[in-house]
């Protein structure tokens, strides 16, 4: 057992290792090239050599970089918890609608800011504390009925990939309404929100950081609590029940904890495809465990490392264009997917 | 041997008073008392060290009750006590200290290995964190021992036969160290070897460490040779208990199960296949002979007559070989001596 324990340590180092060269790779490259001595002594309070690189490191990268960590996390974490709570490989805030739904949230704060009188762009800039709450906070709630719905259906629905689709068609259902909603809104709303919808990392301020952060702060404390008893969920919900686990209160923190996270995100980078749904297969297949008192942390720190790599990613073609997040991370996550789907039918043939 | 006395002085392990098991209606669905009851007015006790087999048509009950009495589902009235406490009043993690079960259900495990499958049966005793302490890895490697399962415990669950993954599951139950080990049909898809051995290992399971052991299964001759005690459940009538030989000779077993052209005898302790027969034979001579015999006749619709049948037939040994001799039941004629009983037969036949 203890060379299991030690190896589990190395992967977890190496993972630690791995994110922090990207973060700070992150603050290095862009349209202005700043050297990594420059940019890590930026983070350790030395002034860069050069007046301009201090502020784009300050006002842009480091914000952006830190975006991408607690996004890449919290996604990367609310996939783990929604595949041990559907017992089904391919949930994920992304594909089975959550998204949608915090999506679905945004647009109509969005809509009802605008009615307010608001200043749509501005609101969706998320300045002030207000309008930061009100549009993470539906968000969550967009969130949260398509997880409700989804847990409905679930306890009805034996079969994963039925259960998979009809989350896709709540999603479906929810970006609907979006459209809806946008046929009542003006051409300079609908770009805005069109801009929102590729994902980006870019938009966070230092203002919105402490929400982003608490928010996700919150979901990972509520998992944490989750880790041993979602391991014994593992077995089934029977047995989990047989084993002690209070089952009402591990789905409804569950619940919580994903809605959270997931809503929380996609109200500040939009929705971000695939990261939620890879990265815990990829850290189940580093690790070689359904421990969750590993998955979490291996979780947490293999999504900020993919994240921060698709931000990178989408940074390559230069001189102040950049790829949409979402392309990126579909580019990442959907050969994961199609490596699960075909390892499934494996076992089955023999 | 004191045991059968040293049981009956010791304090029940399990009681339950006028148990009613089934299903509550689910709540707000409309009309009240739309509970379904399967099994009321049940009285029953379970004695440390003792196995019980619990006996019944399908559709009896037998999953329902097993499932009351591990806590999976309330009772619709009445009372149940372990260690002379009510059993549904103590908090969810107590009750699984005290109770373990294993289901019929085949269960998919993801990633996890044998061990670690094993080791979920610690949840109960186990801290928030879910840190396994020296004595909780002791109990693991001691459930995986007794259960047949320990050199498996490095591989992956969901790549075992259904034989060795049934195993590991009671190596789970058995970690968990309860006093009341419940099994849903644990010999269903075992071969007849495996089930002896199944049987007889839950027997030393139940003698040496002083639990209680009450599984289910459709094999009576099994049961009624391995059971310290039976609990039949006849439909819709009250739970028989005792031991089993004091049910055959009380024409229990046969109520419980006898059904259309099957009937349990019980000068034979078996079961015959055609309830009436149309014709009738006289059978005398070696009394293991007269026995085989007697079933091939029964095969081939006979019944054995006391007196007074058409044909008799004299089954015994002739320099050591045994040989069937035929006569006529009016007139004492011989018909003809057969070398085996297939001859035989075929002389009835034709």
């Amino acid at each position: 057992m203890s060379a299991g324990i030690r190896r589990n340590w190395f992967w977890l180092a190496v993972l630690l290792a791995l994110l922090t060269g990207l973060f700070c790779l992150g603050l290095a490259l862009g349209s202005v090239t700043i050297p990594l001595r420059d940019a890590v002594g930026a983070l350790l309070g030395r002034p860069a050599s050069n007046p301009v690189w201090d502020r784009i490191l300050w006002e842009i990268r480091l914000p952006r970089c830190l975006t991408a960590v607690l996004a890449g996390s919290a996604l990367a974490l609310s996939g783990l918890e929604m595949q041990t709570l559907f017992r089904n490989p391919l949930a994920g805030p992304y594909s089975m609608g959550i998204s949608s739904g915090a999506t679905l949230g945004v647009a109509l704060a969005v809509l009802a800011g605008a009615a307010a009188g608001a200043d749509v762009p501005g609101f969706l800039a998320l300045r002030g504390i207000g309008s930061q709450l009100g549009v993470a906070g539906s968000a969550v709630a967009g969130s949260a009925i398509v997880m409700v719905l989804v847990l409905i259906v679930a306890r009805r629905i034996q079969s994963n990939t039925t259960l998979l689709i009809l989350g896709l068609m709540f999603g479906q259902m929810a970006g609907a309404l979006v459209s809806v909603l946008q046929a009542f809104s003006s051409s300079e709303q609908i770009r805005a929100f069109a801009f929102w919808g590729f994902g980006s990392y870019a938009g966070v301020t230092w203002a919105q950081m402490p929400v982003l952060a608490g928010a996700v702060l919150a979901g990972t404390a509520m998992a944490a609590l989750c880790a041993k008893p979602m391991n014994a969920l593992l077995i089934g919900w029977t047995y989990a029940r047989s084993l002690g686990v209070p089952i009402r209160k591990l789905r409804f923190l569950l619940l919580a904890s994903t809605s959270v996270l997931a809503g929380a995100v996609t109200a500040f980078c939009g929705p971000v495809a695939f990261l939620g749904l890879a990265v815990p297969h990829l850290c189940r297949g580093l690790f070689r465990t359904a421990d969750h008192r590993i998955l979490i942390p291996a979780c947490l720190l293999m999504g900020a490392s993919l994240s921060l790599a698709s931000d990178l990613a989408s940074r390559l073609p230069g001189g102040g264009r950049a790829l949409p997040l979402n392309a990126v991370t579909a580019l990442v996550g959907a050969p994961v997917v199609i490596w699960v789907l075909l390892r499934r039918r494996a076992p089955k043939d023999d | 041997m004191t045991g059968g006395n040293l049981q009956e002085t010791l304090a029940p392990l399990l009681r339950t008073e006028n148990l009613a098991v089934g299903y509550r209606a689910a709540r707000g669905s409309g009309g009240k008392n739309r509970d379904r009851q399967v099994l009321s007015g049940i009285d029953l006790e379970l004695r440390p060290g003792e196995l019980v087999c619990l006996l019944g048509p399908n559709g009896a009950g037998k999953s329902t009750l097993l499932r009351t009495l591990a806590g999976l589902q309330a009772p619709l009235s009445g009372r149940l006590l372990v260690d002379g406490e009510d059993f549904f009043r103590l908090p969810a993690e107590a009750r699984a200290r005290k109770t373990a079960i294993v289901l019929t259900e085949r269960i998919e495990a993801g990633n996890l290995s044998v061990y670690a499958l094993a080791a979920l049966g610690r949840h109960p005793h186990t801290g928030w964190s879910g840190r396994m302490l020296a004595g909780d890895s002791a109990a693991v490697r001691r459930g995986l021992e007794e259960a047949g399962a320990w050199e498996l415990r490095d591989r992956l669950f969901d790549e075992l036969s259904d034989g060795e993954k049934q195993r590991v599951m009671l190596a789970r139950a058995l970690a968990q160290e309860p006093a009341l080990l419940l099994l849903d049909e644990p010999t269903a898809f075992l071969d007849l070897p495996r089930r002896v051995e199944t049987m007889r290992s839950l027997r030393n399971l139940a003698r040496q460490r002083g639990r209680a052991v009450l599984l289910s299964t459709h094999d009576l001759d099994l049961a009624m040779r391995a059971a310290d005690r039976l609990w039949l459940l006849p439909p819709g009538g009250p739970v028989q208990t005792g031991l089993p030989e004091d049910l055959a000779l009380r024409g229990a077993v046969g109520s419980v199960f006898d059904q259309g052209d099957v009937a349990f005898d019980p000068s034979t302790g078996q079961f015959r296949i055609h309830g009436h027969p149309e014709k009738w034979a006289g059978l005398s001579g070696d009394p293991v002979l007269m026995l085989w015999t007697a079933r091939a006749l029964e095969r081939e619709g006979f019944g054995i007559a006391e007196k007074d049948a058409p044909i008799r037939i004299a089954a015994e040994r002739r320099d050591g070989a045994p040989a069937w001799e035929c006569f006529d039941g009016a007139s004492g004629r011989s018909l003809g001596i057969f070398p085996t009983l297939e001859a035989l037969s075929t002389h009835l036949r034709g």
